[in-house]
């Protein structure tokens, strides 16, 4: 049993190894084949931001299926996404527990760009397309224009306000910066609540290790979160912006808390969802 | 406003009133980043809040290089007696 359990992990070192390589690779092929059509074609700034945030959300949406049929991933759920299908230049708040969690967000939006360290814009495999796609460096001292210039031109943006990866229990402190921006623009902020079980691909985590079994990733985007009065009547923007920060945090503390407590203690909901998801392609040994 | 002790009287009614910093925490020596928790987006502020009063307006640089109190009204002085 146990040496069967061993093989059955082992297996998925393998996949998952597979799943990285078909990351990077895909990014390349895509920078040299789709990303010279779509700068070709297109007459316009937005246009080519458009049209490569399309080309990297089918290909995320690909990709997510292909992390379940590979079996790193059991099951993939999105809740909530009736609140930001029609929605346009909205700023979305995520937790980041795992480095998969923006290609599944991204898979379940098509025209939102992502706020990302310089770093990776400059990424051999897949920078040049994040570059056309729009994506902002949040180390960039245009920062703040250009984020108020893509949401203006009815472009949505995904911030992790942690900043990083969260920590194996709970969240990092957030950073202000995603407070500043909807403050300044009153982008309608989305809360994009991220769970993992069992976790995986931490900050460090070497991509070889794998969790005990294969992963339910979950995303539960909730309606738009109104700035509280507590907030705006205070005269400045430092001290807004704090109050905001502390406000959303606190919002995800409880949120992820509450999933937590109810996948513990399976209510009939989480049951009936359960049922409805489709067992996992299998590896080899099953 | 000349003498760096205008200054940093002035400072520190900005930090007081914007930031709400509590006053025993303000000292020449004391980190904006560490101990003021402040980020890169508060220091823009900081220096517009300094800059109307002042007439100088701090490039990017200036500002990067600034970490305690004493940085900021050292380079304030600097700019304003130049």
């Amino acid at each position: 049993m146990l040496g069967k359990l061993n093989l059955a992990r082992k297996w998925r070192v393998v996949m998952t190894g597979v799943c990285f390589l078909t990351f990077l690779c895909g990014g390349l092929i895509l920078t040299v084949t789709a990303l010279p059509l779509i700068l070709l074609l297109s007459a316009t700034p937005a246009q080519r931001e458009r049209r490569t945030l399309l080309l990297i959300h089918y290909a995320f949406k690909f990709f997510m299926r292909y992390m379940q049929m590979l079996n790193p991933i059991s099951s993939f759920q999105v809740h909530g996404l009736e609140h930001v299908s029609s929605r346009k230049g909205a700023l979305f708040i995520a937790n980041h527990p795992t480095l998969i969690d923006v290609v599944a967000i991204m898979s379940s939006l098509p025209n939102c760009q992502c706020i990302v360290k310089k770093s990776l814009l400059q990424n051999v495999y897949f920078g040049r397309l994040l570059q056309a796609a729009g994506y902002v460096a949040h180390d960039s001292s245009e920062f703040m224009a250009e984020c108020a210039q893509r949401l203006h031109a009815g472009f949505s943006l995904l911030i992790f306000p942690e900043g990083t990866r969260s920590p194996l229990e709970g969240l990092q402190r957030f950073s202000r910066g995603a407070a500043q921006i909807a403050l300044r623009t009153g982008a309608a902020v989305v809360p994009v609540a991220v769970t993992c079980e069992p976790p995986t691909l931490h900050k460090g985590d070497p991509w070889y290790t794998v969790p005990s079994r294969p992963i339910d990733l979950t995303l539960r985007f909730f309606p738009s979160l109104e700035i509280p009065t507590a907030v705006t009547e205070k005269k400045h923007l430092p001290l807004q912006a704090r109050a905001l920060t502390s406000y959303w945090e606190n919002f995800f503390r409880q949120e992820l808390h509450m999933a937590k407590s109810s996948a513990l203690d399976p209510s009939e909901e989480n049951i009936s969802e359960a049922a409805g998801t489709p067992l996992p392609i299998g590896g080899p040994l099953q | 406003m000349k003498t760096k002790d205008a200054i940093f009287a002035r400072m520190r009614e900005i930090l007081v009133e914007v930031f709400e910093v509590e006053e025993r925490n303000i000292t020449l020596e004391a980190h904006l980043y560490k101990d003021l928790d402040f980020d890169s987006l508060d220091a823009v502020e900081l220096a517009v809040k300094l800059g109307v009063e002042t007439g100088i307006s701090l490039q990017e640089e200036e500002l990067r290089a600034i970490r305690t109190i004493g940085d900021a009204v050292d380079i304030v002085h600097y700019r304003m007696n130049r």
